[in-house]
């Protein structure tokens, strides 16, 4: 589809109340994400060392107006990057894991996935959940279910990194058993960045 | 002489063949509706079962809520089933078990400790400590073709004492009868002979059977005759406590609007709320007295003759013996007490219970639904219906208070899931719960502005750099599409500022911007995404989706909202957790799914402007009013035709429209109409906070009002965290704020503290 386009001007928002403060670039209908200008350099005029850049793979397009990347940005904030503080699993969802667990070994997937669930409505956000889940997906043969469930499981366990190599290594034996091989190995060296 | 004697012998012969014939017939035909008569029971929908364990976000009014959706009575004493006592700080309830799907939960007396609104140590009799337990679940509807309900009991769970006063008031001669009473026919005939005309039948539990279950309900002799030779057969075919059995579950017992109630279970319920076996004496006399006359005795209706006829009764089983004078004159005593509406729950959650119809229509026949007993266990939690049901009701007080078009009622869809797990919790399909047009469902009217945190997730998706502080311009911009038709969309409050913070694209809902972001970054593939994100497109591809010009219904607009609260995770909405037949076999069973449908990086920086939203944005009466950590986006139409809310804690998420069937323009603005339905039910259930950590690829950086990456250095009042994708060294200054807010009570904001 083509689209005519009457446009405000591009303009450049200097700082309200400081002299010159530098901006992030204004995003209007006439900016286009292209590679060409992934690093801002037509709309910042006014680069300085304090500005807004892309992640470090991108340094090597930098050009005169680019910024060099430090190694160790310092804006993060560190403390609430953390995981919220990881107080134990409740009795209850500890009661339900054991209970799915035997269901399990018992060869009773239904009991079991009934248990995880009722676990995860009390604790969606424990990832210990899902990886059981995950593990009766992959004994019931549901190996796209189980994939998904251990990939949501990722993104849950924060900083958890033994937790990641358990769930990583769940998805290549799934992906394994599904018969993807390249993605079983994938997965496997994403295991193993996370330690052995 | 010998051919008359010939004929007559031939005569008498075909005679007794004939007669033989159809008494073989009625016999078969009788037998076989006899035995398939226990299986008529229409499905029965449940509620999910509050679950008690240590930690549960429950204080003692929600539990005593649940508690008297499910009639448990307020004791003094250590609590029977169905009981429960209230101490300073903990309850002892005495519960009434159920067997779930997965196993039995016993019935037991526990004590549950409260603290800070919170359930704390669970402890049975004997001081053991438990770490779940659950009630049983509410029953919503039983779904049944001629709207009788039947709660079967079987034989050994009705009251041995409830039986012998049944007996002594309907049949006393039971056990030793053929299914006739011959005194009772004698009596019958003589004081027929003595009125002139049929007016009574001798009838025995047999025979009334007989008539419920088979015969027309005239009173003339012939159809006696049936009824009477049926009673023969019926008695001849089957056992005493099998026919018995089967009256306990017949027996009609009263009538609300077109549900007819059969059966003393059902009774019991209807009438009182409580299974059988928990009633009391008078109780007993009141529903055994109901057999008479369920209308002319109908205690809601004609309380005293109810009362006569109940205290009539218990006379009758004290002249039999069955307790003692002073249990009698107790039972007189007391009141009625039958609350003026049915005090089960059934027929309370049509939105509800239409749906759970719709999901199971597709795997079940209507006669498995209505005729096999099958138990169907949803997610519906009343206590956040209850909520839906104010914020409704709040809603419509505000319109009216409005004079909003007296002729035509406004109507509203509203729904509220559970985010991680997308069980449906709750459904408002209508202004006043009349059956018919399911607006949840069914209501596909354009989503407005509920489009744009889509529109800004697939920006954020294509372009890394992106952020809450990056500036977008907001002027004017026109488009002419390819048959030269130009779009040029104007701001809802006309106004514009120049340039704004991408978060405020969706928080302040800027319709200018969000064009310029999109066409900025890429309308086609701003398009593709939205359209991967459950925003459905359309072949021609209007570059006006990005404003919401797409048709949802209130159920798919939250579907597709679910992923972008669930961290981009996506799973399938759904109110029936699991089916099982009536021998307790598992027949469907829903589990937990989910996929990936959006970036979880982009869902959680979303998330987090739609939370700024709530703060600060069109949603911030939402966010003040309760002051929690809520996500909000609303949206409006041209000409206020549909005001849409979605809202969302930690946990929940709700969605609310707000218009006219017929489109016709309204004048509604999202904020204003749609959205205390949904603050309202939050403020019910009270505010749920997950703190989560952000998944790789995101973290925090400070950012100062103009929208600059600082560092943190700069004064609290001055930055306030946002989640980024990249790298970033401080670029902005600490300049001075106008806001009041510091940095770390953004964060209590966002985290609940």
């Amino acid at each position: 589809m083509r689209f005519g386009m009457i446009l405000g001007v591009a303009v450049i928002v200097t700082g309200c109340t400081q002299a010159p403060v530098a901006r992030p670039p204004v995003v209007d209908a006439s900016w286009r994400a292209t590679e060409d200008d992934r690093v801002l350099s037509r709309t910042d005029v006014n680069s300085a060392s304090s500005r807004i850049i892309s992640g470090p793979d991108r340094t090597r397009e930098q050009g005169e107006t680019n910024v060099v990347v430090p190694v160790e940005p310092i804006a993060r904030i560190e403390p609430i990057d953390q995981p919220a503080d990881a107080e134990g699993m409740s009795p209850a969802v500890l009661s339900l894991l054991e209970q799915a667990d035997q269901l399990r070994t018992a060869g009773d997937f239904t009991g079991a996935s009934s248990r995880l669930e009722r676990a995860q409505r009390i604790a969606p956000d424990e990832p210990e959940v899902y990886f059981q889940l995950a593990g009766v997906r992959l004994e019931q043969g549901r190996f796209d279910e189980a994939v998904n469930i251990a990939t949501q499981a990722v993104d849950l366990a924060g900083s958890d990194n033994a937790m990641k190599r358990d769930l990583y290594t769940l998805v290549a034996r799934a992906r394994e058993a599904a018969g993807d091989t390249a993605g079983a190995s994938q997965a496997r060296q994403m295991a193993r960045s996370f330690g052995s | 002489m010998k051919s008359w004697w010939r004929l007559f012998l031939k005569l008498t012969l075909t005679l007794t063949v004939a007669v033989g014939l159809v008494l073989v017939y009625l016999n078969a035909n009788l037998t076989k509706q006899f035995e398939s008569l226990s299986w008529a029971v229409g499905a029965k929908i449940f509620a999910r079962p509050l679950e008690l364990y240590q930690g549960a976000p429950f204080s003692t009014e929600q539990v005593r809520h649940e508690l008297d959706l499910l009639n448990y009575r307020v004791v003094d004493q250590l609590p029977e089933p169905g009981q429960y006592r209230v101490l300073a700080d903990a309850l002892i309830i005495g519960t009434r078990g159920h067997v779930f799907p997965d196993g039995d939960e016993p019935a037991r007396r526990v004590r549950i400790a409260f603290t800070d609104d919170q359930v704390g140590l669970i402890q049975t009799d004997t001081a053991e400590s438990v770490d779940l337990i659950r009630l049983e679940p509410v029953m919503l509807a039983q779904l049944s073709g001629t709207y009788a309900d039947r709660e079967l009991a079987t034989l050994d769970a009705v009251p041995p004492e409830f039986i012998q006063l049944l007996l002594a008031v309907e049949d006393q001669q039971f056990y030793e009868h053929m299914g006739l009473s011959w005194t009772g026919i004698a009596r019958a005939a003589w004081n027929n002979l003595a009125a002139g005309r049929f007016a009574q039948g001798g009838s025995t539990l047999t025979q009334q059977l007989v008539k419920n279950l088979y015969l027309s309900r005239e009173r003339t002799l012939s159809r006696k005759a049936v009824e009477a030779i049926y009673a023969l057969l019926l008695d001849a075919n089957f056992s005493k406590d099998a026919i018995l059995e089967a009256y306990i579950n017949e027996v009609f017992l009263g009538q609300w609007g077109n549900r007819a109630i059969h059966g003393f279970a059902t009774a019991a319920q209807f009438y009182f709320g409580q299974p059988l076996g928990e009633l009391a004496l008078e109780q007993h006399a009141l529903l055994i007295g109901l057999v008479k006359g369920p209308s002319a005795f109908n205690p809601r209706r004609h309380p005293e003759r109810a009362l006569a006829r109940r205290n009539l009764v218990l006379d009758l089983g004290l002249a039999q013996g069955l307790y003692s004078q002073s249990m009698a004159d107790q039972a007189k005593a007391r009141p009625l007490d039958v609350p003026s509406g049915p005090a089960d729950r059934i027929g309370r959650f049509p939105g509800y219970v239409s749906l759970v119809k719709r999901e199971l229509t597709q795997d079940y026949s209507s006669q498995q639904l209505t005729q096999e007993g099958l138990s169907i266990y949803t997610a519906m939690d009343p206590q956040v219906h209850r909520g839906l049901i104010e914020g409704r009701q709040t809603m419509l007080e505000r319109l009216d208070a409005r004079g909003l078009d007296p002729d035509k009622e406004v109507e509203l869809g509203a729904l509220m899931v559970d985010i991680p797990t997308g069980e449906i919790q709750a459904v408002v399909a209508s202004r006043n719960d009349r059956p018919g047009f399911h607006r949840v469902l069914d209501a596909r009217r354009q989503i407005g502005s509920l489009a744009k945190p889509f529109v800004v997730a697939a920006a954020l998706d294509m372009d890394p750099r992106l952020h809450a502080g990056t500036l977008v311009r907001d002027e004017s911009i026109a488009m002419t599409d390819d048959q030269g038709r130009t779009w040029s969309p104007r701001n809802y409050d006309e106004t514009e500022e120049g340039v704004v913070l991408l978060e405020r694209v969706v928080a302040q809902s800027i319709n200018q911007a969000t064009v310029h972001l999109a066409l900025g970054i890429g309308l086609d593939g701003i398009l593709d995404r939205m359209d991967r994100y459950g925003i459905p497109i359309g072949p021609s591809r209007p570059p006006a989706s990005v404003l919401g010009v797409s048709e949802m219904s209130p159920f798919q607009v939250a579907s597709q909202y679910q992923a972008l609260f669930n961290q981009g995770y996506r799973t399938p909405l759904k109110a029936v957790r699991t089916v099982i037949d009536a021998e307790g076999n598992t027949l469907t069973r829903r589990s937990f799914e989910s996929r990936r449908q959006i970036p979880v990086q982009v869902a959680v920086m979303v998330d987090h402007m739609m939370r700024v939203g709530a703060i600060s944005g069109t949603g911030q009466a939402f966010g003040r009013r309760y002051d929690q950590v809520l996500a909000s986006k609303t949206g409006t139409t041209d000409d206020g035709r549909d005001a849409w809310f979605v809202g969302a804690d930690g946990r929940r998420m709700g969605v609310t429209w707000v218009g006219f069937d017929d489109n016709r323009s309204a004048g509604l603005v999202g904020a204003l109409a749609a959205l205390p339905v949904i603050s309202d039910a939050f403020a019910h259930v009270g505010r749920v906070n997950r703190p989560s950590a952000l998944p790789d690829g995101l973290h925090y950086v400070w950012l100062n009002p103009q929208g600059q990456i600082v560092g943190a250095g700069c004064p609290e009042t001055a930055k306030r965290p946002v989640p980024v994708a990249f790298d970033a060294v401080p670029a902005g200054q600490c300049s001075p704020s106008n806001s009041t807010e510091r940095g770390g009570a953004w964060l209590d904001r966002w985290f609940g503290g």
